[in-house]
């Protein structure tokens, strides 16, 4: 194959595609092809992150004040029902502890000094849960006890 | 990883989750390019602004429906490329506006041999038919595939083929020239 059939075969790539093999072939022995296409390949690459026109003006400050105005908002948020859930599914785990082979093992193993600690441990971490729900919850919650009133009446 | 360094779809989930500071990098990485399809559009700078920011705010206000198959850059393009088109013909109903010729020379940015190779491209972007320019523009910018500029345009995919050939083979024979020389002592 000759030098211009190989540069318009070149040409005809399309975008992320590999280099025909008959390309890298002949390159390999045409230093001539293999520096022209080098050339015209570091061109293009640096046209990838451009636009044909000069633009004089950096506007994402802009689009960020509306972009935090935009009444969409994708803010990560698990509700009260999830956390509730949630919630219900771990006390419960809490109190099935004691009939569970592991604890009977271990209280075999520690005698019955154990049971206090443990539990001091579970109250905490779920006074926690507890906590780390409520105040994710806040504004939820706040709307509730204030229709309450409403509800009640 | 720092922020700089991630994918478009990487920033996109993170977004998503919440960091909405990040979608400034989506911003910086593609204002350029939007406001160049603008340009293509409106051939007006004040209009290629007011679109670019348009674009941005919608693409984030339906982030949610980035479904992540295809390239962000190809979702975004989309969205620009119909965003165009609408804003086009809402204007070209209001008044005929005299064509501006895009300019990018005043700059000292356009005395680099990158300015140099932009004006090359943008000259032989210029012997194409005026409706297939764009194509051309998503090909080089926005690294689209020549399906995918089908797939936004409606374009027949070998119409933007050989447009796209049209123009690589002006910057070509156009490099062989004086840039080609500068280049290799780089
Ligand atoms: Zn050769």
């Amino acid at each position: 194959m000759n030098c211009n059939t190989i540069h318009k075969r070149f040409l005809e790539m399309d975008n992320r595609s590999r280099i025909p093999l008959s390309v890298r072939i002949h390159m390999l022995f045409c230093s001539r092809c293999r520096h022209d296409i080098a050339l015209l390949n570091s061109m293009l690459e640096t046209l990838k992150y451009d636009s044909p026109f000069v633009m004089d003006r950096d506007m994402s400050e802009k689009i960020m004040i509306e972009v935090f105005q935009s009444p969409v908002n994708y803010e990560h948020h698990i509700s009260g029902l999830k956390w509730s859930v949630v919630g219900l599914i771990i006390v419960v785990s809490m109190f099935l502890i004691p009939f569970s082979n592991t604890f009977g093992w271990l209280r075999q193993y520690f005698g019955r000094g154990l049971e206090l600690p443990v539990s001091i441990v579970l109250g905490l971490l779920l006074s926690i849960y507890s906590l780390a729900g409520i105040f994710s919850n806040l504004e939820e919650l706040k709307k509730f006890f204030v229709n309450l009133p409403k509800k009640i009446h | 990883m720092d922020n700089e360094h991630k994918t478009d779809e990487q920033i996109v989930k993170q977004v998503l989750f919440g960091g909405i500071e990040s979608f400034r990098i989506i911003v910086e990485r593609y204002q350029k390019r939007i406001f160049g399809i603008g340009m293509r559009f409106f051939n007006n700078r004040d209009d290629s602004y007011d679109f670019t920011q348009e674009v941005f705010i919608r693409a984030f206000e339906s982030l949610k429906s980035y479904a992540g198959r295809a390239p962000f850059r190809f979702w975004l393009t989309k969205i620009a490329y119909n965003h165009g088109i609408n804003r086009l013909s809402a204007k070209r109903t209001e008044s005929d506006v005299p064509e501006e010729i895009p300019s990018g020379e005043s700059t000292p940015e356009a005395r680099h041999l990158r300015g140099e190779i932009r004006k090359i491209l943008l000259n032989a972007v210029n012997e194409l038919p005026e409706r297939y320019r764009i194509c051309v523009d998503l090909y080089f910018f926005m690294e689209l595939t020549h399906g995918e500029i089908s797939e936004i345009t409606g374009y027949p995919v070998n119409t933007i083929k050989s447009n796209v050939l049209r123009a690589k083979i002006i910057l070509r024979n156009e490099l062989k020239g004086t840039i080609a020389e500068e280049y290799d002592e780089l």
